[in-house]
């Protein structure tokens, strides 16, 4: 009897062995998935001040294989400014291009690296 | 090295607030530690380190103790220090006559090959489950969101929640507004407070892995209980006229791990439960098995011991969850009847009995404690708010009007609910039916079978799909009857049974590789797809960006339909449980037209008259939405600016 009591409490054993390896395996898997820079390529672009009428001001979050932006500035069709810059993997970097929106005309950022772009616009 | 810190921290932590904690509350109710087995006890002394910190936390919290890292440890430390103390004079004051057989209940008595067997498949039901969650334990699922808002509320706040949620609403004059926060009925603390008390002690992150990895040990131990529940339910329903050399407890447990391990280990109420973040369900699933079993032995052994064990948790049952407690009543309820019809004719002696087990100083306690603390501390909030009341009555929606056998079926697998069946049969017939282990397991599978099937029968409004999951434990338990019963046949002793030795073995074989089969392929059925990390990413990138940018009087719109991992974007503000407003189902408006239907107009048509009334009354000034499926009535608006822009989640801020 004594011996099948030892046997179960190696089975209790086994079990917190078990969980514990899933544990740190689960662990390890969801830190690496939202890891932003682990396998994956992505960017996102928004304005510093979100709450102004006029700023033009913006950001890019960088955790893509991207390193080269370049950005316009449109007022309906015409381009205002153009301008390239860096970013390196795992940044963030402002950019203040030095305009602000213009009075009912719809001013709209666009941003490129590579083949994508994304665009914000007041 | 992160991983392996964090997965330490959360080990320590599991074991210092439950398993320790409720290894001392087991030694107060049952003093020699051989009356449970070493697997029993670790499963025992979980639920019973839950409840004990519910139940501290509680206290605490209604005393005005903010919940801190010190107050937490102090709290559980000085509250075991004293029960001990009391269990120590307890001790010198009353004495206690040794009760039951204590020798035949210290372990699982599991031979070489069965402790062999028990081993491969515990290790193939973790791989499984490990495998499946691996790529869903990602902090996506909007169950789990809505549970770890109050969790993460709780442990910032340092007390207790009032669960109360804003809504929008039409006044008499047509204007539409969000209310002030009105109670919901949804939630129960003893869901909350354990997840609380993790990120307090571990300051383990929320969004972390942690919050899916505490539901998996839940949903582990839960197996572990059902194992125990079997192996008691085995010992007692052993009669003669059943085959003896096979058909033993052991092999019973056996088979149910084999049920509920390696096959159908994924769907629900299993691991899916898990990565779906349905806390209470998972909790009840512990729970029920484990107070069922401290019944069963408190009146098959007459242990007054087991009886206020069982107090205790069912107790605690009723602080967790709402649905999982009016489940367990309905069981205990058609147990106790069957038994009673049973046992008709020495009803007297029956109740005598009953009543000198309840007449001991352990249960009394509980109930006098369980009373004061229901009365004087606190209630559950769902006797408060109208949840008992809508539970209850002719069933309203055609959701609620019982499942089909093929919906049964679905839901339990094919395999459990054969055999499940077959034996809730064949144990009406036996002689060992007249035992409290019979009448509780035949209370337990048919009570819930005609809950599922024929909820307006008892009068249960419930949707019955959710009273379904609970259906496949007993028919788990049964199924593995039937499975080493069959098994036993082929052991020799056939010609009781008047069948050819090869047709039995043949129907051994098909009964084995039908469940092999239907338990696989309901595993493969739940298998997720691909990883949705990289939208999740998104979507706690553009939360941090709006809480960075926005205060009190902003108020911000979301989309639940098209956005990944969109419930776990409150946690980023903690402001309301309903904060950021939500485009929810697009059935759900479609069912309830009485639903304010300002959420579904401000993104779907925000440029109608309505959609800008909308915006303009309830305030609302920044929405976020999946720009593959919800931009055009925003580019084409001259009122909306679009600030934040990647793949998945773009922001649009109104500008008048």
């Amino acid at each position: 009897m004594n011996h099948l009591f030892t046997t179960e409490k190696y089975l209790v054993l086994l079990f917190l062995v078990l969980f514990f390896t899933s544990a740190w395996f689960l662990f390890w898997k969801n830190e690496r998935e939202l890891d932003s820079n682990f396998e994956k390529s992505w960017w996102t672009l928004s304005f510093i001040e979100p709450q102004s009428k006029e700023s033009l001001d913006f950001r890019v979050d960088n955790s893509s294989n991207h390193t080269t932006f370049y950005y316009r500035i449109l007022n309906g069709k015409t381009v205002l400014k153009s301008e390239s810059f860096e970013v390196a993997r795992g940044e963030r970097r402002s950019i203040v291009p030095g305009l602000s929106k213009t009075r009912d005309v719809r001013t709209t950022l666009e941003v490129t690296a590579g083949t994508e772009k994304k665009s914000l616009y007041r | 090295m992160t991983a392996l810190l964090d997965a330490t921290l959360f080990f320590l932590t599991t074991v210092v607030l439950f398993f320790l904690p409720g290894l001392f509350v087991l030694r107060m109710f049952l003093r020699n530690k051989s009356y449970v087995s070493a697997l029993t006890s670790l499963t025992l002394s979980f639920a019973l380190g839950l409840t004990f910190l519910n139940f501290i936390l509680i206290l605490m919290g209604h005393l005005g103790i903010p919940f801190s890292r010190t107050s937490l440890i102090l709290g559980i430390a000085g509250s075991v220090f004293l029960l001990t103390a009391l269990s120590m004079l307890s001790r010198r004051w009353l004495s206690h006559p040794a009760q039951g057989d204590v020798d035949s209940r210290r372990s699982f008595d599991f031979s070489r090959k069965q402790t062999w067997l028990f081993v491969t498949l515990l290790v193939l039901t973790f791989l499984i489950k490990t495998v499946y969650l691996s790529h869903a334990v990602l902090p996506t699922s909007t169950d789990l969101g809505h549970h770890m808002y109050w969790s993460k509320l709780i442990a910032e706040t340092k007390a207790l929640p009032t669960y109360a949620k804003q809504e929008i609403v039409t006044t008499p004059d047509g204007t539409y507004e969000i209310t002030a926060p009105e109670p919901i009925a949804d939630f129960i603390i003893g869901e909350h407070l354990p997840f609380s008390a993790i990120h307090i002690l571990s300051g383990l992150d929320f969004l972390s892995a942690f919050p899916v990895l505490f539901l998996f040990l839940i949903n582990l131990l839960a197996l572990l209980a059902l194992v125990a529940v079997a192996r008691f339910f085995g010992e007692n329903l052993k009669g003669p006229n059943i085959l003896s050399r096979f058909f033993t407890p052991q092999n019973i447990a056996l088979g149910t791990l084999f049920f509920f391990g390696p096959l159908y280990t994924l769907a629900s109420p299993q691991a899916k439960f898990v990565s779906g973040g349905v806390v209470g369900n998972t909790l009840g699933n512990l729970f029920i098995p484990l107070i069922i079993l401290a019944y069963g032995r408190a009146f098959t052994e007459k242990r007054s011991d087991f009886l206020a064990l069982g107090f205790f948790l069912t107790f605690s049952l009723a602080y967790i969850h709402h649905l999982s407690m009016l489940i367990l009543l309905f069981i205990l309820f058609a147990s106790v009847v069957l038994f009673v019809f049973i046992h008709r004719d020495t009803l007297k002696k029956t109740l005598l009995s009953w009543w000198y087990l309840f007449a001991r100083p352990k249960p009394l306690l509980v109930a006098v404690l369980a009373c004061l603390f229901f009365f004087v501390v606190a209630m559950p909030t769902y006797i408060d708010t109208s949840a008992v009341g809508t539970a209850i009555g002719t069933p309203t929606k055609n959701t609620r009007t019982g499942l089909t056998w093929f919906q049964v079926t679905f839901s339990s697998g094919e395999a459990r609910v054969a055999l499940g069946v077959a034996t809730l049969l064949f144990l009406a017939l036996l002689r060992t039916r007249t035992t409290y282990a019979g009448a509780l397991l035949f209370g337990w599978g048919g009570i819930l079978f005609i809950m599922t099937l024929f909820p307006h029968f008892l009068f249960i409004d419930i949707p019955s799909n959710r009273i379904g999951s609970y259906l496949s434990f007993p028919l788990g338990i049964l199924a593995s009857v039937t499975f080493i019963a069959l098994l036993a046949l082929c052991q020799g002793q056939q010609k009781q049974f008047f069948l050819p030795s090869s047709l039995i073995i043949l129907l051994s074989f098909s009964v084995f590789f039908f469940s092999v089969g239907s338990g696989s392929y309901d595993n493969s059925q739940t298998l997720l797809p691909k990883s949705k990390a990289l939208s999740l990413l998104q979507t706690f990138e553009a939360s941090r960006y709006l809480k960075e940018h926005t205060g009190d009087e902003d108020v911000i719109l979301k989309d639940h339909n098209y956005i990944v991992g969109d419930a776990w974007m409150k946690l980023f503000f903690l402001r309301d449980y309903s904060y950021p407003l939500s485009r929810g189902f697009f059935k759900r408006y479609e069912d309830n037209p009485n639903r304010e239907q300002c959420t579904l107009l401000m993104i779907s048509v925000p440029n109608t008259a309505r959609g800008e009334k909308c915006y303009t009354e309830t305030g609302t000034n920044f929405v976020v939405v999946n720009p593959h499926f919800d931009i055009t009535p925003f580019e084409k608006s001259s009122s909306f600016a679009r600030i934040y822009a990647s793949d998945d989640i773009h922001i649009y801020a109104r500008t008048r």
